[in-house]
């Protein structure tokens, strides 16, 4: 299924005008300016534009324009022989001759004589290097099926008689998409269903599979739950009420630096996370602070007041703050 | 006249944007959901595969939560007879440390913030030489029961002894286990 429609040359009729000077050639106006060349007065047109002339065949039927590409056979005997500088070529073909003029590589005339009428050829050939003042004109004699008839781009593109509208556009795409864009919308839509359906399915499958291991699992979950239930019961119950060290572990160690700096307890009071202290020592009383603070046990360790004792003046007398930390805190 | 294979285009077209279409935007959200569902799978895959290991290491917590649970009066248990039986241990480890029992007062129980336990509260003054305070501080920790000194006051008394009065705080379960 091809994209070009060959217009055999037996139905064309040509001729080559100038090219009209600042006019923008349409199929409109090649018609109403032309056609009255033509011997097909219900026929078609199709023409060619080169630098110097505007070839044009005349069709003897209307073509459908919407179909394809119409090209008419003579243009291809041009293009396979239009290098050539003077020539006159002979086509064969099973009923008819066609014989086309070149000059000055362009195409002058082309004509098609029925088998019965081609005879001496050579004397009608005299004729046109006559005709056409052709000097020493290559004589190229072929049969048709050596005549390359097939089209690329350029000639599509340059017989292609497209009006720029979106109907055109519209109908160019459809005659032309309309088999790719029903496959397209028939793998689109059958990937989109078997997706749809696969994901469904894989769904539903591991719904059930998770049912089942929850349902497996089931027991060690409740266990699971227990225990973290008992953690957490346990967890907030340290957190808020034995956040601090026991007091006793707090008393001994304070009992033990006094007794290293030969010190004496007077009394102490604590509440919360608060102590207060007094102490009698031979030694400043900041010496014990650092020691104090190396226990681990006290956020702060603050001397609130000292001063000799009057009875024992060789003795300090200490008041101290001693904050708690809560255990586990770096500060 | 129409082309039928434009037609068929048509069809298809409406087709594909009428029913395919709004059931094709399921499709992300399906993926979403399977993968989570993936997700889920193995975690519970994971359960089941390290299910012996799981359990023998919850039940030795579950042993630690049980001990941990007993320091801890029993929520049947009358708030007084808890209260009773912090003192009476009070006053027996007074005794056997050589330390005069004063006075005692007990307190208003109370319920702590998590709604978990009563706090049982209960004052307490002793007097005693110094080593033997030392030793009734540290033995008074040892009760069967998770106790708390949470206000104390030490001072001199009569340059030998030391007068030791402190607040103490058992605690009670609140609710029953649950089944």
């Amino acid at each position: 299924m091809g994209l070009v429609n060959l217009i055999p040359a037996e139905d064309t009729f040509f001729k080559n005008v100038e090219i009209p000077k600042n006019v923008n050639l349409t199929p409109e106006l090649i018609k109403i300016n032309y056609q009255h060349l033509s011997p097909f007065p219900s026929g078609d047109v199709l023409y060619y534009k080169t630098k110097k002339s505007l070839y044009l065949w005349f069709v003897r039927y209307p073509i459908e324009k919407t179909k394809k590409v119409n090209i008419p056979e003579g243009y291809f005997i041009y293009k396979n022989f239009k290098s050539r500088k003077n020539a006159v070529v002979i086509v064969k073909k099973e009923n008819s001759v066609v014989i086309s003029v070149i000059k000055d590589e362009e195409l002058i005339s082309q004509f098609t004589l029925s088998s019965n009428l081609a005879v001496n050829l050579d004397e009608r050939i005299e004729l046109l290097k006559k005709e056409y003042s052709l000097k020493e004109p290559e004589i190229i004699t072929i049969k048709a099926n050596q005549l390359k008839t097939r089209a690329d781009l350029k000639d599509i593109l340059a017989f292609s008689r497209f009006e720029i509208n979106r109907e055109s556009i519209f109908n160019f795409f459809i005659e032309n998409f309309k088999i790719p864009l029903i496959i397209f919308l028939l793998i689109l839509s059958t990937y989109d269903i078997f997706l749809l359906n696969y994901l469904q399915k894989e769904k539903e499958k591991k719904q059930q599979l998770l049912h089942q291991l929850k349902k497996e699992n089931a027991e060690i979950k409740k266990v699971m739950f227990k225990l973290e239930e008992e953690s957490k019961l346990w967890n907030s119950f340290v957190k808020e009420e034995l956040k601090f060290e026991n007091i006793y572990n707090v008393l001994s160690s304070i009992g033990k630096i006094l007794k290293e700096k030969n010190g004496k307890f007077e009394s102490l009071n604590y509440s919360g996370d608060l102590m207060d202290l007094w102490i009698k020592t031979k030694v400043k009383s900041t010496t014990l602070i650092d020691k104090l603070v190396k226990t681990g046990y006290f956020k702060e360790v603050k001397i609130i007041s000292s001063a000799k004792d009057v009875y024992e003046p060789e003795y300090e007398i200490t008041n101290l703050q001693l904050i708690l930390k809560e255990k586990g805190s770096q500060k | 006249m129409i082309d039928k294979k434009i037609i068929v285009i048509l069809l298809l077209l409406v087709f594909y944007i009428f029913f395919i279409k709004p059931k094709a935007e399921n499709i992300e959200p399906l993926v979403e959901e399977v993968a989570l569902y993936q997700k889920k799978i193995s975690k519970e895959e994971y359960l089941k595969k390290n299910k012996e290991k799981i359990q023998k290491d919850i039940k030795n917590m579950l042993t630690i939560a049980q001990k941990n649970k007993k320091k801890f009066f029993p929520p049947e248990m009358n708030n007084s007879e808890a209260l009773g039986k912090i003192l009476e241990f009070l006053k027996s480890t007074a005794s056997s440390n050589n330390v005069e029992f004063l006075t005692s007062q007990w307190g208003e129980p109370v319920e702590d913030e998590t709604g978990n336990f009563i706090k049982l509260p209960l004052s307490v003054v002793v007097r005693g030489y110094p080593p033997d305070i030392n030793s009734y501080l540290q033995n008074v920790y040892s009760f069967n029961k998770i106790i708390k000194i949470d206000k104390l006051d030490l001072s001199i008394y009569r340059k030998e002894k030391i007068n030791l009065s402190f607040s103490v705080v058992g605690y009670k379960l609140n609710k029953k286990e649950k089944e």
